[in-house]
């Protein structure tokens, strides 16, 4: 027979009763631990803001870009043209090409190097010449004004990339100084930009837009800039390649690109950030399930009256399960109501930072609102749901139990453990905590983070500490400026003609410096790999670079000319293995290459090989070295040399100081681990201390036995201080595994996703074992107070309703 | 300890509880002494105050005033470790709820007090594997407690209570929770360890267990009412 429900309400009305009166019983049963049930509300509030901000970096990094894109009507395809005889037949050619829609770019651009009035740092930029009355009424394809205003036609004005701008630390109205052909060029910030056609990165030629009449002072051979919009943009990259393989046999050899490009630029510049924040989102959810499985015990003793007098009227099990879940899951809910809309804030405000500004940040994070708050939404239920079935999980074999026992009558109630073990002639008596889970749990989780963190930490400045670790084996990057003027002295040669320094002169000043004590040469170029319809960067290599422990991953690296070694992720795309030949072309040059191996390789996301310089040369008549790579002798301070050698170059020479130098989205999810792992420790701790007091309570009834029949408070203290501290032995060792496996995993992701292959966590043994050492420890103090003050109580105080 | 000597000499004992402002005394003022041998059964209606006195005479529970000296011990001035000790190696207890530990067998509940004061495990394995002998449940010893019945249950509790043979031994409504044959059975080996000298107190409120006794006496609103004089 049905039970009856309220009248009229039908089916509909006796599921409202059935719940109302869950909900009751729920808050019956949790409210007694009002405790443990913050600390869950606390875990599942940070998993839902991690997760939320997770999946929004994830899914909005490349929103963001198609917003940019689409807010800018930047061109789907664009590319280089250099300075040729050809060129504008070249570029009609582009224009005339099947599925053209529009070409709404056509700028002159010149790489440049610029730096702050005052500053040390200066950075290669892509300075483009544009109309500046035509952009301040009709703004320019491709390019934003996130701060500021476009700059002032006849005015010594230039827009510079926001990224650029704070790395440089120049304020808008500030000043900066553009080294030309023709001399130096100082211009005032009027504004911020961010533009469509640049990737993420810093150090990836970033956009400086100058009045063309400025332009033309400073720029002598300058490229054109062609971008096109197309019928079809999905496809862009067929066009890229088409195009290329076009110019290339009217004889410009042009770089192109497509958005597509960058839109994986920008997925893989936020992939490592949303990761971190993925996994930060999963070890908090374990530390919420955790304690939520120790709130639903805790509250399962002690209310374990209610329940039995709930079962007594009639609540089955499976009724009893369904309470403790949703008590859980409205704890969780509400925690992730208000965590995951922090965790959408704060992506829109990372967004906001990616793409520069405020006011471009602000629109990006509106257009995010308009199709993707599902991602908050999915992490709010999602949390709420795991919070659930945790507390379900933990209840269901408490509800199970008799009516009778649950009444603890006739000596039944909650089950306990008890470790009874002989050592020698005297027992050793173990009092482990009811639901070792718990703790177990909490010591595993802030041990894993601990040790992940730990590693990282300890990797990074590893890799800042040896940069060959990462195949970078010099200290300094002296790179050739061109001068309208040789400034050296008694040099008079060419006097009034764009000129560089000979790579001759440059060889004999690093050889002349007494601290340098080797060099290799470097040049780039991009070339299509036509049976794969790919391009890749190749890295020309030439002078002393044989000698060097390049990172190989698989193979060998480069030893002759006729061999390539590839980045894993060009081997990847390619679909070549070592000892494969593949043919590369660089416009009508072709070249038949043996895959020698592969290699870590940190530029271009992988999607790059490496040459001998014959080889180079072979694609590319006439190349010359772009960058001289310089290795230094032990114990010379690269900044001394890096001054040295500023001066003797005579002002046509750049040198940079090199290394490893974590890229900003790692330096933040870094910094974002360490307080993750504070938090998280931190909550161990208090669940720690939380689980250990409310395991002592549910053993109150044998702890009670345990003194009637003469076990004194400090066997007492210490059996459970033992028992804890053996379950931390079993947690810590969880954790050290987990926190190394998720360390291979991290880093494994991290080489996969960045493409650069080959990256190892080094792992701090020491340290681990120092944490290893101490969690255990902790843990069994922690265990004291609790234990201690049971232990001393009265006997009949704690066991009094069971004696 | 010659059968003259005083186990238990309380004289005065007073034990009240609180309930906020609200006081309950439970003994007024309780005189009592037993001697080695005795077998003294306390009868009282509920909430006459015979369990309060049994845990105060175990060292469970402190009174409130008197003087109370068992086994020798002035258990007053005895702090929480020593009374432990004491309840070790001087009185065995029999609760009507048995009180074992459900996740060790009846043969590891037996021997835990033994093992606590430091017997050899093998001695402690021999002697309760007598005592459950003697209490003819030696089969049961691989078992848990929730695989045994109410009275197999208390057999062993009973087991365990005599195996670090103490002076005492404080049984609370040992039948109480058994049925009626399992209740003569106990009944008959607590006469049988008495007949062996072991001094017994005994707490119930049916005067068919008091039967078995060889001094019954009686509280009412925490005072004794009858029979406290310890015979000669």
């Amino acid at each position: 027979m049905r039970a009856p429900g309220p009248a009229g309400w039908g089916a509909l009305g006796r599921w409202a009763a059935g719940l109302k009166a869950l909900l009751h019983l729920a808050r019956a049963l949790l409210g007694r631990g009002p405790a443990a049930l913050g600390l869950m509300g606390l875990a599942m509030a940070v998993a839902a803001m991690l997760i939320s901000a997770g999946a929004h970096v994830w899914r909005g990094a490349p929103a963001a870009y198609d917003a940019l894109h689409d807010a800018t009507g930047a061109p789907h395809a664009w590319f280089f043209l250099p300075e040729h005889p050809r060129r504008e037949a070249a570029a009609a050619h582009i224009r005339a090409m099947p599925g053209v829609a529009a070409v709404p770019l056509e700028l002159p651009v010149a790489t440049l190097p610029l730096a702050g009035v005052g500053g040390e740092r200066t950075v290669p930029a892509r300075v483009y010449g544009v109309d500046a009355a035509g952009a301040s009424a009709q703004g320019i394809s491709g390019f934003a004004v996130v701060r500021g205003r476009w700059p002032t036609p006849g005015q010594a004005e230039a827009l510079v990339d926001a990224g650029l701008a704070a790395a440089l630390s120049l304020p808008v109205g500030g000043k900066a100084v553009i080294s030309g052909l023709h001399g130096r060029l100082e211009v005032r910030v009027a504004g911020y930009t961010v533009s469509a056609l640049h990737c993420p990165y810093p150090d990836c030629a970033p956009a400086v837009l100058l009045p063309r009449e400025l332009f033309r002072s400073v720029a002598a051979s300058p490229q054109t800039l062609v971008g096109v919009r197309l019928q079809d943009p999905q496809d862009a990259s067929a066009f890229v390649f088409a195009a290329r393989q076009e110019l290339a046999r009217l004889g410009v050899l042009a770089d192109g690109m497509s958005f597509r490009d960058l839109k994986a630029h920008q997925r893989l510049s936020h992939s490592l950030t949303a990761g971190f924040l993925f996994l930060g989102g999963a070890l908090a959810l374990a530390s919420g399930a955790a304690v939520a499985w120790h709130a639903v015990a805790h509250a399962a003793v002690a209310g374990r009256r209610v329940m039995a007098m709930a079962r007594a009227i009639g609540c089955t099990p499976r009724q009893m399960t369904a309470a403790f879940a949703l008590g859980c899951g409205a704890v969780g809910l509400l925690a992730a109501a208000a965590g995951s809309p922090a965790g959408w804030l704060a992506a829109q405000a990372w967004q906001a930072g990616s793409f520069g500004g405020a006011a471009q940040g602000a629109r990006l994070g509106a257009e995010l609102a308009g199709g993707g708050l599902w991602p908050a939404v999915g992490a709010a239920l999602g949390v709420a749901g795991a919070a659930a079935v945790a507390g379900g999980w933990a209840g269901r074999g408490t509800a199970r139990a008799g009516a009778g026992a649950a009444l603890g009558a006739a000596g039944g109630g909650v089950p306990v453990q008890l470790g009874l073990r002989s050592a020698g002639s005297r027992p050793l008596i173990i009092l482990r905590p009811v639901r070792s889970l718990v703790p177990a749990l909490s010591v595993a989780i802030s041990v894993a983070t601990a040790a992940g963190a730990v590693t990282l930490a300890n990797t990074m400045a590893a890799f800042e500490r040896e940069p060959a670790l990462l195949g970078i084996f010099h200290e300094l990057t002296v790179e050739r400026v061109a001068v309208e003027r040789p400034p050296v002295r008694g040099d008079t040669s060419g006097a009034g003609e764009p000129s560089r320094l000979p790579p001759d002169a440059v060889d004999a000043l690093l050889a002349a410096d007494p601290d340098v004590s080797g060099f290799h040469r470097e040049a780039w170029l991009r070339v299509d790999v036509p049976a794969a319809r790919e391009s890749i960067i190749v890295r020309g290599l030439d002078g002393d670079w044989r000698g060097l422990p390049w990172r190989v991953l698989g193979g060998r690296f480069v030893a002759e000319p006729g061999e390539i070694a590839l980045g894993t992720t060009a081997m990847e795309r390619l679909g070549v293995e070592p000892g494969d030949t593949i043919e590369v072309a660089f416009g009508p040059r072709r070249a038949a290459l043996r895959v020698s191996g592969a290699y870590l390789e940190l530029a271009n996301a992988g999607i790059a090989g490496a040459v001998a310089w014959e080889t180079f040369t072979d694609l590319q008549p006439g190349a010359e070295p772009t960058a001289w790579l310089v290795r230094l002798a032990p114990g010379a301070d690269p900044e001394t040399v890096r001054r040295r050698l500023l001066a003797s170059g005579g002002g046509r020479l750049s040198v940079a100081t090199a290394g490893f130098e974590p890229p900003a989205a790692v330096q933040a999810a870094g910094r974002l681990l360490d307080g993750l792992a504070a938090l998280l420790g931190a909550m161990a701790i208090v669940a720690v201390v939380h689980g250990v007091a409310a395991a002592v309570r549910e053993q109150r009834r044998d702890i009670a036995i345990l003194k009637a029949i003469g076990m004194t408070p400090v066997q007492l203290t210490a059996a459970t201080a033992v028992g804890v501290a053996a379950i931390a032995v079993v947690g810590t060792a969880a954790g050290i595994v987990t926190g190394v496996l998720l360390s291979l995993g991290g880093f494994w992701a991290a080489s996969a996703v960045s493409g650069i292959g080959g990256l190892e966590p080094l792992f701090p043994w020491g340290q681990l074992a120092a944490i290893a050492a101490a969690a255990p420890v902790a843990a069994a103090i922690a265990a004291v107070p609790p234990a201690a003050v049971a232990a001393w109580a009265p006997a009949t105080q704690d066991g009094g309703e069971d004696i | 300890m010659s059968s003259t000597e005083l186990v238990v000499d309380a004289r005065g004992l007073t034990k009240a509880y609180r309930d906020g402002e609200i006081r309950y005394p439970a003994l007024r003022g309780v005189d009592l002494q037993v001697r080695a041998g005795e077998f003294v059964a306390l009868m009282g209606p509920s909430g006459s105050g015979k369990s309060t006195l049994l845990y105060v005479l175990a060292g469970l529970d402190r009174p409130d005033g008197g003087q109370l000296r068992v086994a020798g011990h002035d258990l007053p001035s005895m702090d929480e470790t020593a009374l432990a000790l004491f309840r070790r190696r001087c009185v065995g207890i029999v609760f009507q709820y048995f009180n074992l530990l459900h996740h060790l067998d009846a043969l590891t509940n037996v021997m835990l007090p033994a093992l606590l004061a430091g017997t050899p495990p093998g001695v402690a394995r021999a002697r309760a594997l007598a005592l459950l002998e003697t209490l003819d449940i030696a089969s049961l010893a691989a078992k848990r407690p929730p695989q045994l019945s109410g009275g197999e249950r208390q057999r062993v509790a009973i087991a365990r209570a005599l195996i670090n043979e103490p002076m005492l031994l404080l049984a609370d409504e040992p039948t109480g929770s058994v049925d009626r044959g399992a209740a003569e059975h106990i009944l008959d080996l607590l006469a049988a360890a008495n007949a062996r000298g072991q001094t017994i107190v005994l707490v119930t409120h049916d005067p068919a267990v008091a039967g078995h006794a060889r001094r019954v006496l009686h509280l009412r609103n925490g005072q004794i009412v009858a029979g406290a004089a310890a015979p000669a």
